[in-house]
């Protein structure tokens, strides 16, 4: 009966405090922020690659893959670079399965070739294989400096010549002649657009 | 009190995982394109034939020397261009170079005595040989890539015996020669 007691009372002390604070609070002030918060458009209008079928011969070279980039972008981006080379099964042998490829690529002016080396880590490798020159020459792309753009710059990028190849002028002309059309490579380029 | 320690454990890792989501949630977009580039093949075959013959002046019907046949279908343009190298030795009676031979290539016929451009008659050595050279000779003429180039430059030279002095045949002997020299050239333009 007690605790009934002391309960109902404090009930009521709560209740006529609330009351009071109604009667006497009098003064009032109060401030409103606003935030918008806008969502940053990625804005990069269009992204280009090309990569043409091409012939290749003794004495010829030519650009492989360009790519073009356009754009505003609200974010800070940055363009990179990655390919997939492939050549045809038993491409470039010759007689006795001789493996002859007098093929070059060219990335960022540095040429990958059978029997050229690269570092990709510390070690430098030697390319003594198709295999080899596919795995070099998509590590070459892949190496390729990033383009950096920071936020609300005009993109306007081209880049004429991400890969090139050239007949090596060193060629063996009797070797040449032994290759057909059986003797071909196919190549993916990716420009590939990341807001860093 | 363990079951709100897990609780809160939960709410805490939910709230992380969200908040690295945000943190690496980035824009990207990206553009592929694939070509594929192959060997135009050479594909020409130039195949020589040359003949060791005898002539007497009885062999009045052509007798094949050389030839040259040029076969295939390059995938890449080509010039094709001829040279030849026509030597005539020993054709002296008297101290006067005597040749009954007629040279036959395609439908042209060459002999001493021809009447060549500007009424110039064929009445020496040089002049023979000039003629039989220029005949075969053929400054490196384009062709387009995928063109067959099966009968279109094939050479063929047939010798034949032409007499006009019995007695000056006599006078011959097998130190009179002829040697001639074919050089087809199938270049990649």
């Amino acid at each position: 009966m007690k605790k009934a007691l002391i309960s109902l009372v404090l009930v009521f002390a709560l209740l006529s405090t609330c009351v009071f604070s109604a009667v006497f609070a009098s003064y009032s002030a109060s401030d409103t922020k606003t935030i918008t918060a806008t969502v940053s458009a990625f804005g990069i209008d269009s992204i280009t690659v090309t990569a043409a079928d091409i012939p290749l011969a003794p004495g010829g070279s030519d650009v492989l893959a360009t790519a073009a980039v356009t754009g505003t972008p609200q974010v800070d981006v940055a363009i990179t670079y990655s390919a997939d080379l492939a050549f045809a099964a038993d491409s470039f042998e010759i007689a006795a399965d001789e493996l002859y490829c007098p093929i070059i690529f060219i990335v960022n002016s540095v040429e990958y070739k059978i029997g050229s080396t690269y570092t990709p880590d510390t070690t430098p490798v030697t390319i003594a294989t198709l295999a080899d020159l596919e795995a070099a020459v998509e590590w070459a792309v892949s190496q390729i400096p990033a383009q950096n753009y920071d936020k609300n710059t005009t993109v306007n990028y081209t880049n004429d010549n991400i890969l090139s190849w050239k007949w090596d002028t060193a060629s063996d002309n009797t070797k040449d002649k032994q290759l057909d059309n059986t003797d071909k490579f196919t190549l993916s380029v990716t420009a590939t657009v990341t807001q860093r | 009190m363990k079951k709100t320690l897990i609780s809160v454990l939960l709410i805490v890792s939910l709230l992380s995982t969200a908040l690295f989501s945000v943190v690496f949630a980035a824009y990207s977009d990206s553009k592929t394109a694939t070509g594929t580039a192959t060997v135009s093949a050479f594909n020409v075959v130039i195949t020589p034939t040359d003949n060791d013959i005898t002539l007497t002046p009885a062999d009045t019907t052509p007798k094949a020397l050389a030839s040259v046949t040029v076969t295939g279908t390059p995938d890449v343009a080509v010039t094709v261009a001829y040279t030849a190298e026509l030597t005539l030795g020993n054709w002296t009676v008297n101290g006067e170079f005597y040749c009954p031979i007629a040279f036959t290539i395609g439908t042209k016929t060459i002999k001493m005595g021809d009447v060549i451009e500007a009424e110039n008659v064929i009445d020496t050595a040089e002049e023979l040989i000039a003629a039989v050279e220029a005949e075969l000779t053929l400054a490196a003429t384009p062709v387009i890539a995928g063109t067959n180039l099966a009968g279109q430059y094939d050479k063929a030279v047939t010798v034949s015996w032409v007499s006009t002095d019995a007695e000056k045949d006599n006078a011959l002997t097998s130190a009179a020669t002829i040697n001639l020299e074919i050089t087809a050239t199938i270049t990649q333009q």
